[in-house]
């Protein structure tokens, strides 16, 4: 496959996936918690009406699923949003301003990965009891923005000796023009690629938390809740593990291979004589 | 110790300039020793004058050029730039003063921003100085471009499109943008061939002519130094060892390592072999040099002895205008009337 | 004669930019021997740094080679051959001294980590003897205190020690090519005659071969056994290095010596080749020297000169040659 297409494939299935979630109200046969109006509430195989089969409080699951997705993705995408900017600030200010401060961000930074993130989240959900969503978002947020930092502060440190970032401040270019122009732009490849990476990463990490019951609450659907549902006592139900898994292994997996991709894409020209 | 004295005030007044690197193993550690790149140098630039500065690689020659525009900041010394105090200078004056002192960077890959068009490039100075704005600005460009003899229509291509000399001039038109009064040349035309140097010392010459604009000309083609200067100041190991009118440099050069500089001159002539001063020994480091002179143990002076390996000979007046840095070369006159410049 | 160590036919190099194809390296042909020192001297952009990286595959994305272009290496076709083949030959074989020593070497790696990468990729030495070698090697290039500045970051270097870095590294492992881009043109005259002097120690010992690309006319008439002369993407002159100075065949080769600054220091204007190389995109029908040139003549805005063999590794790529009654005086 050639490089552009690399990019492409995943980008217009990442595209699928967000226009899915974002599109749920419509596209969804039912509301996501809507309980059937002739009051069965059983958990059924898939057949026409419901091609995704329903939960064992009767609703449907392919419903639940496209709501689900905008949980999942919305909860990824802020989070690592969160994560970037975070993690940029911290990173970009440790590397631009060097010396001491440097050092002493980046000691801080080993100690906070030292701490499994697991670990973590384990502990403050629980310690939380039922968890907001909006906290949950900034949980994951704040707590996965380590590699970001390091990335973006090697970066910086090696563009803060550049010659043009000198040959700017010698035309008179205040600082925080300098960052802004001269070297935030050369910081965006990493960012993307790491935060691409990041969305895979936080998507399942949800959907595990949601699973364990400390992510997503009830009666929230998210793919890890959904998940969940499928091992309430009463027997297997297939439908309740395949669907909602092979959605969340999809979204991961085009996410990693969208960061690969982009990695790649932006990796450094061989030479540039 | 000043090295001369003109009767008007110099545009660039140098004094004692040192900068130290230290040399750290960890960031919370103690420095373990100090780099002394610049240690002490003073030297003067008269409006529309050329004063270039040659010598060892690594003898600090960048890290001076730097340290007068405070792109590096200075350890200790003064430097006054049209009667104002460089180094007193808040932020927002510094900024402004930049208008006036400029600088061509040695390394014309890692100074143009590979992400910015060249015409942005030099358009940048225009637009944080206020000078010309929108297509105004343009035609600037253009013009410029033209005048470091590249195709204007080149604004809008990025610097890994061009060759090493193409992106050298684009770091001259940069410089001259803002039109400053002074322009530090750090080896601007080593990487171009002859045809496009010859070139560009003319245009600098002719920019000299036309606007006053003064120079320190960083180099290490003393041919071309030879073309351009009208003072040159030999740097060793962070210390100028001699300082003279171009006439007299080139012709009787009084400091040995300057003799052996100007013997290992390669000349375009195949076959001919010319009598080379060697330099013994291994080029001292910057962070233990030797004691006294620091020529010394790679001196080839007849007469070295303890004196040159234990005191620190100064930068002396020998001969009119010709200030050298060695014990051994004699004051030829008595110390002369205020220098005229060549 | 042996057959050269390195032999370049039709070498062909273009880049598709807005304003079409743009001709960078057309159609340049060369050998080089073991033990010889070809030198490549031409106007600034005229496409030597290209003609160099081709030789090993090196070109910057977006440049095109074409089909018909060969470079055999030792017997080996470079341009087809397997990358891990060309992987295993460079830095070994054959090595290159960049022209931009800030680019090429890692501002997050220290220098000496950056020597003895080459030497563990390419030999079974350990580490530390790598890195042993690497001191040596970076002595050895006169960078003083040599053990010290290993451990120092490429920005903490002069720029000539950045240069002398680079050159270490391609000298490391004795290669039986080095292509050396603007190797000098960093350094003071003095440790120039230094690196010189080790690289001549190394053609004598080793039977190295040397391209040696240069602006200083001064280091070609030290060095070089062969010049060639490079206008505009084509060759315009190949000639012995004696002969080159004293009887250039080309108008453009006659500027650039005339263009030489010399130390005697009477301060008159330099002489320059008037006007501007032509955009790679657009070079002019006929002789592409002619816009600039003096002796031009109808003849040369609508034939493309040939490259004319005058004698033994002489070659010249002007009408002048057929038509010597044209040159003006
Ligand atoms: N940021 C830095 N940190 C530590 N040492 C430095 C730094 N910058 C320069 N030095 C050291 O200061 C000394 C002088 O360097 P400088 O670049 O001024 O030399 P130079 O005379 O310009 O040499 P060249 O002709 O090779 O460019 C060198 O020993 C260099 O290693
Ligand atoms: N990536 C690119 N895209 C478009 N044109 C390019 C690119 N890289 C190089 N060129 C063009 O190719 C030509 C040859 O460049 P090259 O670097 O080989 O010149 P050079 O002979 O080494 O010059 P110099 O002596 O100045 O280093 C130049 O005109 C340059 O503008
Ligand atoms: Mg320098
Ligand atoms: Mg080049």
């Amino acid at each position: 496959m050639s490089a552009r297409r690399r990019t492409l494939v995943p980008l217009l299935a990442l595209a699928c996936f967000v226009v899915l979630a974002l599109g749920a109200p419509w596209l969804a046969p039912a509301p996501p918690n809507a309980i059937p109006a002739d009051g069965l509430i059983q958990s059924l195989p898939p057949t026409v009406e419901h091609p995704f089969g329903t939960d064992p409080l009767g609703r449907d699951v392919l419903s639940r699923m496209l709501h689900g997705a905008r949980v999942s993705l919305s909860v990824a995408f802020l989070s690592v949003a969160l994560a970037s900017l975070v993690g940029t600030t911290y990173g970009a200010a440790a590397g631009w301003i060097g010396g001491r401060v440097d050092a002493l961000c980046m000691r801080l930074l080993d100690v906070a990965l030292a701490v499994p993130r697991l670990l973590v989240l384990l502990l403050m959900s629980a310690l939380w009891g039922t968890l907001p969503l909006h906290t949950l978002v900034l949980l994951l947020g704040l707590t996965g923005w380590y590699d970001v930092a390091r990335l973006v502060r090697s970066d910086v440190r090696g563009l803060r000796e550049r010659d043009f970032v000198l040959a700017a401040r010698a035309t008179g270019v205040r600082e925080a023009r300098i960052l802004w122009r001269h070297v935030v732009p050369h910081v965006w490849p990493t960012l993307v690629v790491t935060a691409t990476l990041g969305v895979a990463n936080t998507i399942a990490l949800e959907a595990g938390l949601s699973f364990l019951g400390l992510g997503v609450q009830p009666p929230d659907a998210s793919w890890g809740t959904i998940l969940r549902d499928g091992q309430l006592p009463g027997g297997a139900r297939w439908w309740l593990t395949v669907f909602p898994g092979a959605a969340l292994v999809l979204a991961v997996l085009t996410c990693n291979a969208l960061g690969d991709a982009l990695r790649e894409s932006f990796a450094p020209r061989q030479v540039a004589a | 110790m000043t090295a001369q004295t003109t009767s008007v005030a110099p545009l660039l007044d140098v004094r004692n300039l040192t900068k130290h690197f230290p040399v750290r193993a960890g960031w919370f550690r103690a420095p373990t020793q100090v780099i002394r790149a610049v240690d002490g140098v003073s030297f003067t630039v008269a409006d529309g004058e050329t004063l270039a500065l040659v010598g060892e690689s690594g003898s600090g020659k960048t890290t001076a050029g730097r340290a007068i525009l405070r792109l590096i900041e200075p350890t200790s010394g003064q430097v006054h730039f049209g009667g104002r105090d460089v180094r007193a200078l808040n932020a927002a004056s510094l900024r402004a003063l930049r208008r006036e002192m400029q600088i061509v960077f040695q390394d014309p890959y890692g100074s143009l921003n590979p992400r910015l068009t060249v015409g942005a490039a030099i358009r940048e100075g225009l637009l944080v100085h206020q000078l010309a704005e929108g297509a105004a600005a343009e035609q600037r460009v253009r013009a410029l471009l033209d005048e470091v003899g590249l195709r204007a229509e080149y604004a809008t291509r990025y610097p890994h499109e061009f060759s090493g000399g193409q992106r050298q001039r684009i770091g001259i038109a940069r410089a001259l943008a803002v039109e400053p009064r002074f322009i530090v040349c750090d080896e601007p035309v080593s990487a171009l061939d002859v045809s496009v140097q010859a070139q560009v010392v003319n245009l600098l010459r002719d920019l000299q002519r036309d606007r006053g604009l003064a120079y320190l000309f960083i180099a290490h083609d003393l041919a071309v130094v030879a073309h351009m200067a009208d003072r040159v100041a030999v740097m060793y190991l962070g210390r100028i060892v001699e300082l003279a009118p171009r006439a007299a440099l080139f012709a009787t050069p009084r400091m040995p390592y300057t003799q052996a500089l100007l013997s290992a001159v390669p000349v375009p002539e195949p076959g001919r072999v010319r009598r080379r001063i060697l330099l013994a020994g291994d080029p001292p480091s910057p962070a233990n040099p030797p004691s006294g002179c620091v020529f010394h143990p790679r001196c080839s002076h007849p007469d070295r002895d303890a004196m040159c390996a234990n005191v620190i000979p100064a930068l002396e007046e020998k001969a009119p205008a010709h200030w050298v840095a060695c014990h051994k070369v004699p004051a030829a006159a008595p110390p002369s009337l205020p220098s005229t410049l060549a | 004669m042996t057959s050269p160590l390195l032999s370049v036919h039709d070498l062909r190099v273009s880049f598709f930019t807005e304003a079409g194809p743009a001709r960078a390296v057309d159609g340049v042909s060369f050998t080089v021997h073991a033990g010889e020192t070809v030198a490549l001297v031409g106007e600034s952009g005229c496409g030597k740094t290209l003609t160099a990286l081709s030789l090993l595959r090196l070109m910057p994305t977006g440049a095109r080679l074409a089909p018909t272009s060969r470079v055999e290496f030792d017997g080996a076709d470079i341009l087809t051959m397997p990358e891990r083949a060309l992987r295993s030959l460079r830095g070994d074989r054959i090595a290159m001294i960049f022209q931009e020593p800030m680019t090429a070497l890692n501002p997050v790696l220290t220098v000496g980590d950056q020597v003895a990468e080459v030497v563990r990729v390419h030999t079974a030495l350990s580490g530390r003897d790598a890195w042993t070698r690497a001191v040596d090697m970076l002595a050895l290039v006169g960078i003083p205190d040599a053990a010290a500045r290993a451990q120092q970051y490429p920005h903490e270097l002069s720029g000539g020690m950045r240069q002398r870095v680079m050159i270490a590294m391609a000298l490391i492992l004795e290669p039986a090519l080095v292509i050396a881009d603007e190797p000098t043109t960093a350094l003071d005259v003095t440790i120039q005659a230094q690196i010189l002097e080790l690289l001549r120690a190394m053609r004598e010992r080793s039977g190295m071969a040397l391209l040696l690309i240069t602006h200083d006319l001064g280091v070609v008439a030290e060095m070089a056994s062969r010049v060639l002369v490079m206008y505009a993407g084509e060759v315009v002159e190949e000639s012995p290095v004696e002969l080159l100075f004293s009887a250039p065949g080309h108008p453009y080769t006659e500027g650039l010596l005339a263009a030489v600054p010399t130390l005697d220091t009477s301060r008159e204007r330099l002489r320059t080749i008037p006007g501007t190389v032509p955009p790679p995109t657009d070079w002019p029908a006929g002789c592409r020297f002619r816009e600039r040139c003096a002796h031009a003549w109808d003849r040369c805005a609508s034939d493309a000169p040939p490259l004319v063999q005058l004698g033994p590794a002489h070659r010249v790529r002007c009408h002048l040659v057929q038509e010597p009654e044209r040159r003006r005086t």
